[in-house]
């Protein structure tokens, strides 16, 4: 038998010890995230709104991979 | 010659003459760019941004009618660019793990104890471990314990939706209920999630 190993019981003790009530589900940060991709880019600050966006990315490492990898791209755009 | 406002990329895409052509071929040019950028530098080039980008490009004219204007109209294909990258790199990167192959009988989700504590936080951290090991099975249901199991396996919300005909947001709600129910279970058994982060830190 193969118990969780180090590295997943830390990921494990990381999911519940940050866990935030989540107003958003996926499709709809997936509906923000541009909008918040160039809040961020542009550095400005955040809307109440947008900090909803970033409570569920904080939690969500789905559409946390999503969004850096946005991030990636428009990036590269504005190089 | 056309009235059609040039930076107005819905108007372009939307006419029907060689303005739409032209501004397609340059909206490939730059979804192409952004995936080629995000590929090489997350994912080791599993996916081939030629690949992804006809693909890519078919949904975001697909969807046009639902872009709202609140960012830039590149911003915004540009997400559902890098969506479809991105899942089809998942789905190769999975495509031949069963769930079976994930969360299998010799595959325990299980917490053991650290075998290498520093000296002092071993009863501690102990503690802390046997009561989420308590917690996991009193409060989770085998759905939330799978889900969790597979997550922590590696395998992405939107993969296990698939695998298991669900979809991700019924997925990712049952993760995240799962998690609020074993932070209150630390807070009863009288454990501070800063405290339980300082020490697993
Ligand atoms: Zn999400």
């Amino acid at each position: 038998m193969t118990s969780l190993d180090k590295n997943q019981i830390q990921t494990l003790i990381g999911l519940v010890t940050t866990t935030q009530p989540d107003q958003l589900n996926c499709d709809d940060c997936f509906g923000q995230i541009a909008e918040f991709a160039e809040y961020a880019l542009e550095d400005r600050e955040l809307t109440e709104g947008m900090k909803i966006v970033q409570q569920h990315l904080s939690q969500c490492p789905c559409c946390k991979g999503e969004y850096e990898a946005l991030l990636d791209a428009m990036q590269e755009l504005t190089a | 010659m056309s009235t059609v406002n040039q930076d107005n990329w819905v108007d372009r895409l939307k006419s029907d003459d060689d303005v739409r052509d032209r501004a397609i071929q340059e909206l490939r040019a730059i979804l192409l760019r952004g995936l080629t950028a995000t590929c090489r530098s997350r994912y080791g080039n599993k996916v081939s941004p030629e690949d992804v980008v006809q693909d890519a490009l078919l949904k975001v004219l697909d969807k046009i009618d639902t872009f709202e204007g609140r960012s830039k109209f590149t911003t915004w294909a540009m997400t559902i660019a890098v969506r479809v990258a991105i899942s089809e790199m998942r789905r190769k990167h999975f495509r031949d793990i069963s769930m079976n192959d994930l969360l299998n009988d010799s595959m325990k989700f299980e917490v053991a104890a650290d075998p290498s504590p520093e000296p002092g936080e071993e009863e501690q951290k102990t503690g802390i471990l046997s009561t989420l090991q308590e917690l996991i099975e009193s409060k989770l249901t085998d759905k939330q314990k799978d889900a969790v199991h597979s997550l922590l396996n590696g395998m992405p919300v939107e993969v296990f939706a698939e695998k298991t005909g669900s979809n991700r947001n019924a997925v990712y709600k049952l993760v995240h209920d799962a998690r609020v129910k074993l932070k209150q279970g630390f807070e009863q058994a009288g454990y501070q999630a800063e405290d339980i982060k300082a020490l697993f830190a």
